[in-house]
Order: structure tokens, then sequence, then C-alpha cells
């Protein structure tokens, strides 16, 4: 990735690393040009949000959310996806997981 | 322009024995031949031969007097973000290219149950993130309307498939607008249900307290004929609302006398001229017919795209934390596994994808959550609640989209220009009720739409205007050709 | 040193019957890996949870039971971190701070001191339902240097509660004591079986004076509690005595060598991006449920304590019925038809108890017990001075413990009819004895006993009894 052109470099690189996605250079400098017009044009929100004495809605009703009592075993066979797998296991690459570690 | 029967007409007729569905098979498989090819509505199809057979098992069924479904040889394209367990799944990403899901959702457990057809599954914007379709892995769909111009999105493949009569319905999903910005764009049309009607289990989530899997058809009867075989309560569902037996199909008429209209200036006005022209002149026809449309302002809905993207890009970075290349095709190529799941999803994510998930991660993450995902979370409150005011007196009349189909890549550079293409969709989703859209007109050979907003669980209101709108303008059961 | 104790206990709710979010198996031990997972568990794409009302009936009724504050509803949040046992790469909590609303606030938990039989109290403040994840193994060279982890999705999604406490606890013993207390208690209300493997994990924030909180993860027993803390403790007072400051870290206890290490990686970090949980609604706890969960709570170890060291069992002996949740029941039974609590007391915490474990036999595995009839029968035997307690203990307690269900009556009758006539029988044959006895012989008693004994044979004698009888007999002639 390169800085050239992206003043959030340090953000982006952050968020990069908290959401696991490895970015190449050209789509690093694309990413970091949007992402920084977006967070922009999000921030309506924030600045809308401060007058307002309401608490968050994060489910559109007020309603309950139902429990169950049994509904169906559903089983699904882990050879059927895509996936390594070893006596059963699903196998992961590994190696102390970190790079910077590693 | 051409005009063909309604779904539920076919139903009608193969039931009479006056229609043969092995012979409409057919002819919806020769659409997809001639048309796929330009069109690329479908990432998947079934085998025709298989389509063929579905058609003559409810073929021999209605001879011999058996009973046959609601949907009895009706041919149903589904969005690639439903599962199913015959084709495969991708979602329009190469993160699941290929992926079979082990299971089928609901809605087409539902429609299989109704003896519809399932002919293939289609092309959308990646996990659903985009407004035209041009964002799929597997390239772009074109709208049959004008092979120039994008058939918006994310369910644009099923818009398309509508459009040229490569299905007679179709699955879409609606996130922000996903499924009515499309209708808009395609002359079909969409019903966007009320929040929790329509089970999302097998509906690869984006935003997963905004959408609904949402019919798509060419006219309202159909619309309402779907819903009424996939809407209702599914325990595999929490957000499931407990309610069954749905009959939106048989909504009585509408007193046109009674009927009042109610325009939200914030979700009528900025849009093209022309398309402004023809959303007052059929607001004037309706007044003209006796309805009473006054017009009212809520101001907040101007922050209701930037409400409505915080919490999706929210959501969808949570639910996409998933493929990492584990359990899904997409992989890495590292030994060290932190590399190895940073590749795959480097590999597998599209880069407007990679960009939301991002964002995402930045509106949730301490130090700005409060000011993106939480502020957006009580704006959307607030904008609920003013929805459930207006719609508790009046429908909403809004504008379904705010420019014509757009030329493919005209839109892409630029994300908030993407972003406002659902700046009058998005208002549906905040505050969960159901909207419809519909065709109101062309322009230069281009569908222009319309988008009607109701209270919670008042989707029989919306077909009743929906179909008096169509006896007024005409424009039901057309496709382009 | 004096040092400052909290604990973060992870207790599967393994009688939920079924995951916390879908209908797989919730024991999901034995079974070979990745059979017991289904759309929801594996977190496929479309896949949606549903929550399971007996795992939060279960973690209500211990919020009850440690007389927590409950809320009117519950909120479920997602917690994010990448690892491979996490197949949504997010967990299913609680998370108080982020919109999400735990099960119990603000509560305590009442434990004994078995070495004072003092009631301590340690405050709870919060309990958690959440998502238990996978299970991850490592192909040789370990976490450390494997290059594949190999992964089990049987274990992901099992309801857990995770329960954290107040740093309330001084000493490694007394950390120890609450957690075997709480996990009896949560085996008492009916939530979890402590002895199977894993069902527990305790993480321990501890400090001495002076110094920073760390934090020691991954405890997987009541004993290592105590080895653990007492390990930390050493470590942080040396680096203390020697001038050095201790500093805030998470440490990880390696149980096969005994000591706690730092983490190598930095496998939690700070950024958990926790939002509720959009595919599962707010859960209103309704009176009913309330109601039926407050039954659950009214069952605790010290309830049965009490009840037992009521009937002036000494405490000890009390402690041992009570710690075997199905012997406490039995003792309770034995006494209600009529048993003597005293003999009750002695065959089922001591003798019986004693003769399970001389057959290997697991006291917590209620098909080794006998029923109350027996041990009311068996009580009866030594009031009524059928048998001495010596008798019942020596010929009749081993053969109830290898058969439980053997009817009482059949080991004490065939004794009670049999004996006169094998007497008299005897008493005709030895006839120059039985001159001897009569003319004064005394010792030609122990003779004739013998020779009862004998004729008896294997059966269930008390020597002392037929000593008795045989005296009665002689008297008689």
């Amino acid at each position: 990735m390169s800085r050239e052109g992206c003043k959030q470099w340090g953000l982006l690189e952050k968020l990069s690393s908290l959401a696991k996605i490895k970015l190449s250079e050209e789509e690093g400098e694309a990413i970091c040009r949007d992402l920084e017009r977006t967070a922009e044009f999000l921030r309506a929100v924030g600045e809308a949000a401060r007058g307002l004495e309401v608490e968050p809605l994060y489910y559109p009703w007020d309603e309950w959310g139902p429990m169950r009592e049994y509904i169906k075993e559903r089983r699904v066979d882990v050879r059927e996806l895509p996936a390594g797998l070893k006596e059963g296991f699903i196998r992961v690459p590994w190696r102390a997981g970190r790079l910077e570690e590693g | 322009m051409r005009r063909v029967r309604g779904a539920w007409e076919l139903v009608r007729d193969f039931r009479e024995g006056v229609e043969d569905p092995v012979e409409h098979a057919y002819k919806v498989l020769g659409a997809i031949r001639a048309w796929e090819p330009r069109v690329n509505a479908f990432i998947s199809l079934e085998a025709p031969e298989l389509v063929v057979e579905a058609a003559e098992s409810v073929k021999r069924r209605i001879e011999s007097g058996e009973r046959v479904g609601r949907l009895a040889g009706v041919t149903v394209s589904v969005k690639d973000n439903i599962c199913t367990s015959f084709l495969p799944t991708t979602a329009g990403s190469r993160m699941l290219d290929p992926y079979i899901s082990p299971f089928n959702a609901t809605v087409v457990e539902r429609l299989m149950a109704e003896d519809a057809i399932v002919v293939g599954k289609t092309n959308l914007d990646e996990f659903a993130m985009g407004s035209t379709t041009e964002l799929s892995a597997f390239g772009p769909t074109r709208n049959p309307w004008d092979l120039s111009r994008v058939p918006g999105g994310s369910s644009g493949g099923s818009a398309a498939s509508l459009a040229y009569g490569g299905s007679d319905v179709s699955l879409g999903s609606d996130t922000g607008g996903s499924a009515r910005l499309p209708a808009a764009y395609t002359a079909t049309t969409s019903l966007k249900p009320t929040y929790g009607l329509v089970s999302r289990y097998g509906l690869i989530p984006y935003g997963n307290s905004l959408e609904q899997i949402s019919p798509m058809a060419r006219s309202v009867r159909d619309l309402a004929l779907l819903l009424d075989v996939m809407g209702g309560w599914d325990p595999m569902d929490s957000t499931s609302l407990k309610v069954g037996g749905l009959d939106t199909f048989n909504s009585p008429p509408l007193d046109v006398g009674k009927l009042k209209v109610c325009v939200v200036r914030e979700m009528a006005e900025g849009a093209d001229p022309i398309i402004e022209s023809a959303f007052w002149s059929i607001l004037e026809r309706l007044g003209s017919e006796g309805a009473e449309v006054v017009e009212v302002s809520v101001p907040i809905i101007s922050k209701a795209l930037p409400a409505y993207y915080t919490i999706a890009f929210s959501e969808a970075a949570s639910n996409l934390a998933r493929y990492d290349g584990v359990l899904y095709p997409a992989k890495g190529f590292s030994g060290v596994w932190e590399e190895f799941i940073a590749e795959s999803r480097m590999r597998g994510f599209g880069r407007e994808v990679k960009k939301r998930i991002l964002m995402g991660v930045y509106a949730l993450s301490e130090g700005y959550r409060d000011e993106y995902y939480i502020a957006a979370t009580k704006v959307r409150r607030v904008i609920r609640d003013e929805i459930l005011r207006v719609t508790r007196k009046c429908i909403i009349a809004a504008q379904a989209a705010p420019i014509l189909p757009p030329r493919l890549g005209e839109r892409l550079d630029d994300p908030l220009k993407l972003y406002a293409m659902d700046v009058y969709t998005v208002i549906a989703n905040l505050a969960g009720v159901p909207a419809l859209a519909q065709p109101i007109g062309f322009h230069s050979g281009l569908p222009i739409g319309i988008q009607w907003l109701a209270g919670p669980l008042e989707e029989g209101r919306l077909v009743s205007l929906g179909t008096l709108i169509e006896e007024l303008t005409g424009l039901s059961g057309v496709i382009a050709g | 040193m004096r040092a400052v104790i909290g604990l973060e206990i992870h207790v599967q709710i393994s009688e939920a019957g079924t995951k916390l979010f879908c209908d797989c198996r919730a024991d999901y031990r034995g079974l070979e890996p990745n059979t017991n997972v289904c759309p929801v568990c594996l977190g496929l794409p479309g896949a949606l949870p549903v929550v399971n009302r007996r795992a939060v009936e279960l973690a209500l009724a211990a919020s009850i039971a440690f007389k927590c504050s409950i809320p009117k509803y519950i909120v479920f949040t997602r917690k994010h971190y990448f690892y491979p046992d996490l197949p949504k790469n997010y967990q299913i909590s609680m998370f108080e701070r982020a919109g999400g609303i735990p099960i119990c606030k603000g509560g305590v938990v009442t434990f004994p001191d078995p070495s004072t039989w003092e009631w301590r109290e340690c405050r709870v403040r919060r309990i958690n339902i959440e998502e238990d994840p996978g299970r991850t193994e490592y192909e040789e060279g370990g976490i450390t240097r494997s290059p594949y982890a190999l992964v089990d999705y049987n274990r992901s999604g099992v309801p857990l509660l995770e329960i954290v406490t107040e740093p309330d606890l001084r000493s490694p013993r007394e950390a120890r004591s609450l957690v075997e207390y709480l996990m009896l208690t949560l085996e008492y209300l009916g939530v979890t079986n402590p002895r199977l493997e894993g069902v527990f994990r305790v993480d321990a924030n501890v400090s001495i004076e002076g110094g920073e909180r760390v934090e020691v993860k991954n405890i997987g027993s009541t004993l290592d509690v105590e080895k653990a803390l007492t390990y930390e403790i050493a470590r942080q007072t040396m680096i203390v005595k020697g001038g050095g400051r201790v500093e805030r870290e998470t440490r990880h206890w390696d149980a096969a060598r005994g000591v706690t290490r730092p983490l190598r990686h930095k496998e939690y970090e700070e950024e958990y991006l926790y939002f509720p949980d959009p595919d599962l609604p707010p859960i209103l706890l309704r009176d009913e449920m309330i109601e039926k969960a407050s039954k659950l709570a009214e069952e605790s170890p010290r309830k049965y304590f009490e009840m037992v060291t009521g009937m002036m069992i000494p405490k000890d002996l009390a402690w041992s019925i009570v710690t075997v949740k199905h012997s406490a029941l039995l003792f309770m039974k034995s006494v209600k038809l009529g048993a003597d609590p005293q003999v009750a007391a002695r065959i089922i915490a001591v003798d019986y108890k004693g003769e399970l474990r001389e057959l290997g036999r697991d006291p917590h595995d209620p098909r080794n017990w006998p029923p109350p009839e027996t041990i009311y029968a068996l009580s009866k035997l030594v009031t009524e001075n059928v048998y001495t307690y010596d008798a019942v203990k020596g010929l009749m307690l081993p053969k109830i413990a290898s058969n439980p269900t053997i009817d009482v009556s059949s080991i004490v009758l065939e004794k009670a009819e049999n004996l006169e006539s094998i007497i008299d029988e005897v008493l005709r044959a030895e006839e120059k004895a039985v001159k001897d006895y009569l003319s004064g012989k005394s010792q030609a008693l122990n003779y004739l006993v013998g020779a009862v004994i004998r004729k008896i044979g294997k059966r269930a004698v008390d020597p002392r009894a037929i000593r008795r009888a045989v005296e009665e007999r002689l008297r008689k002639t």
C-alpha cells in the first residue's frame, strides 16, 4: 500500500487490520480516497443526533423476540462444504496464527 | 414494448386447461436463451430439461385432477443471495464461488411447495451492496429496455429477468431500495414488505435490521400472490412477525374518494425534472379521481441517507466477518492463519464490499461508535416515529429513483453519487414499513417509477392502490422488446 | 502478601438439551468431530439464531439463586474477534455497554469455608448468556508451531453462563471454595453437570498490594483455580519483593507445567465492535418464566445442608451428603419415610459411599444408589435392634452397593425365617455341647454359636443376635 494522496492512511491501516482485509496498493489508494469522503458524508448523523433525546432503535418494532422449545435438527455434513478436512476436523492453516510473532 | 399475462392469470389458465404450462415453460426458456447473452440477468440457470419436467408434472397433475399449488407452473427467478440447495448461491461474490447451501431459504421452500418452478439465480451487486448491479463478480447486468443502461440494483438481475420475460415472478431482497429501485428502472413492480412479514431465513444478510426478501413481478396482483405465499411467521427467524394467513391478493378495491395521499416533500424533491413531472401528473390524476393529496414536510428525512448507510455498513461489517477462507471457497495462500484469512478476504471480496466493511468497522469502533452507529440508530428512531405518524393518516407518495436509469459506468467512480440513488427508498427500510414501487410512465423508452409507503402490515392497501394506478396508467405486465 | 481476586467463570448450561440458538445437542461429548453441527452453529450464510427457552430459564434460575436484580428484558450483542473456532467470527453475548442487557446484575454468591463452616459472600457483578466457540486442536508443535489448527464445531453454540464476580476473594483457597460451591449450586438448580469434561473454565484477575491487575486465563478445574492463583501470587510477590513492578497483563495457565505464562499472541484485542445482534430482538422475561425459574432456584446445597444439620447431623457428615446431590435428595426422602436421621446419615455419607468407592462406582450417578425405601428399611433394622449398625454395614451394604435395586426384605427375611429352625437343628445335633452348657460350662456357648454361624453359611448374620437367640433357646430347654 502507498500513502500517496491519502491523509487518513493510519486509519485505513488500523481498519484493514481490524477487518482482517489485506489491500493491494492500488486498492488501498482508491479506498482511502473514498473512505475520507464517505466518513465525511456519514458524519452528518452524528451532528443530527446531537440534539436528539431519544433511545437508539436497533430493531424497528416494539415487539419481543421469540424463544424456541424445539424447531428441528438440521445437521450439515461438513464434507459438503469447501473446507479443508482431516479426520473429520476442519483444517486451517495455523503456524502460531500471527506473522509478527511467528 | 410487449404485454404478457400476469402469473395469477397463468395459474388460472393452467388450471382451466386453456394454457399449457409446458408450452409456457418453453417460452420462458426461449426468452432466456435469446436475451441472456446480452443482459446477463442470471448467475446460474436451472437445467432446461428440469424446468420442462417440472412443468410437465404440473400439467400431468392438473389433467388427472390432482390438487396443484397456488403458483402451479409459474416460473420464478431467485436473487442469488437467497439460499437454494439445488443451485449455487454466490451472493454475486467470488467469496462464494462456488458455494452450494445445504438448505433452502424458507421463502424458496414455500414457493416450491406451491409448485412454482425455479428457473435460475439472478445477478446482484456483490452481497447486495450496490444500486446498479454493476458490482457483481459475475459481470454487470444490463437493462433490457436499453442495453447501454443499468437495471438498478442490487436486485438488477431479478428485475431484468422480469423485464425480458425470463421469469414470471422473482424474489429480490430490499435493504435500502434494492428491489424497488430496479423495479422503477425496468417498468416492473416490487413490494418491500413490513419488516418481519417475510422470513429472512436463507437470505444472506447485508443489513439485517433493514432488509426483507421482496416479491418482484410485472404486476401488483402478482406481487400480492407471491407475498401471500411467501409471507407469514417462520419459527426459524426471530425477527419474523407472528402473522399468518395473508390474503393481500383479495384486497378490496380502493374507494378513491376516501384515499388520502401525503407527499412528503423530502421524498419528492430533488429528482430529475422529467421524473418529477411524471410524479406530479399521476398525483393529479389521482386528485381528479377524488383522492385528497396533501403536502407535508419531515425535515429529519434529510439525514436518512447517512443514517441508513451507517447502520447498513455496521451490520455488513459484522455479517461478512465469517468469510475468512475456512468454510468458504475463496482462500488465501499463506500458511500463517492471520495472513491466510486477510488474503482470503482480499481475494474474495470486491472493492465496494471491502470499503463498506471498513466503514462499518469504523462506525462501530471504540471512539467512533457514539458519533456514528449509535447516532444513526437514534436518527432512525425519529425517522421511524415520523413515518409511523404520517402513515397513520395517509399513504405516502414518494419518488422511487432520483434519476432515470444511468448508463453503465456512469455512477461507479463516485461512491456518494452511487449512494444517492437510494435517497428515496431507504426511508421505508429505516422505518420498517411496507413500500411499493411500480411504473408510471416512460421517457425516451426509459421507465419511470413511483413509490408508495403505508403503515406496518398495510400491504393490502398498497396492493389496492397499486392496482388502481395500473388501471390509470395501463402499465402492467409490460416487457421490453 | 494480601491478594485481591475476582473471577470470570464460564459454565456450560449443559442441561439445556440443545444449543443456545439451534437444535443441535448441548451434550456434544464423545461425538465424531463436526457431526453435531447445523447451518446455525456453523454460522452458514442465511442461517438465523433462535433462542433456546430452556437455556434462558436455567440462566434465570441461576440469577435468582444469586439474588441478582433481574432485568425486564434481555438483549444479546455481537462480540467480534477472529479465531478459527468462532465460525461467524463474532460471538453472541450480552455486552452491557453497547446496548446489551445481561440476565443478572449485582448478585451475590454465599459459599461455605469447609474448614470453619462459616458462610462467606462474594458479590456477582453480572451474568451473561453466551455461546461457546468450537474446539481447536493443534498438530505436532502445539499452538506455537503446528502448521495447522484442527477445528471441531460440535461445541460451537453450546449455551454458556459467564459469571463475573467482584474482586471480593482474598485467597486461592477461598477462590477454589467459591468455584466449587458455585458449581454445586448450579448442579442443584439443574443448570449444569459439574463433572462433565470441560464444562467450566475460569479466568482469574489477581493483584497484590502495589501491583497492577493480572488476568490468568484458561483454568479448567477447581483444584487448578487454587494452584494457578497460588503460583501467580507467589510470582507477583517475588517481583514486588525484588523491587520490581507488576505490570497489567494477561497470562495463560499451563496446567501441565503448573505455571502461568504471558500470552504469546495478542489473542484478545481491545476492539470488539460490540452492537446489539440485529437477528435477535429483545426478549421479555415474562412472569410465568420468572415463577418457573424461581421454583428451580429454591433448590440449593445450603438449604439441604441446613436441613441435614438441623437434624443434629454433624457438619462434616452433612457436607458429605450435600456434595453429592442425589445423596442429599435420597437422605431427605429416607427421613421423610421415617428413617432415623443419624443412621441414614451414616449409611449415606460414610459407609455406602465407601462401598461405592471400593466398587469403583460413581456416587454422582443416581443409578448407583438404592431407593429411599431401602435406607428406611435398613434404618428400621438398626433402630428396632434386629441388627446392629455394624451388621448392616458389614453384611448388607456391600450387597446393596453391588445391586442397588435389591429388595432388602429378601436379605433380611431369609435369615429371620430360618434362624429358629437352624438353631434347633444345631442343638439337636450337638447334644454334648448342649449338655456341657447346661451343666455350667459357659464356653460351650461359643462353640454352639459358631456351629450355628457355620450352618447359616454366607448369609447375613449378626453374631451377637445369634448368641442372644441361642441363649434364649437354651434357657427354654
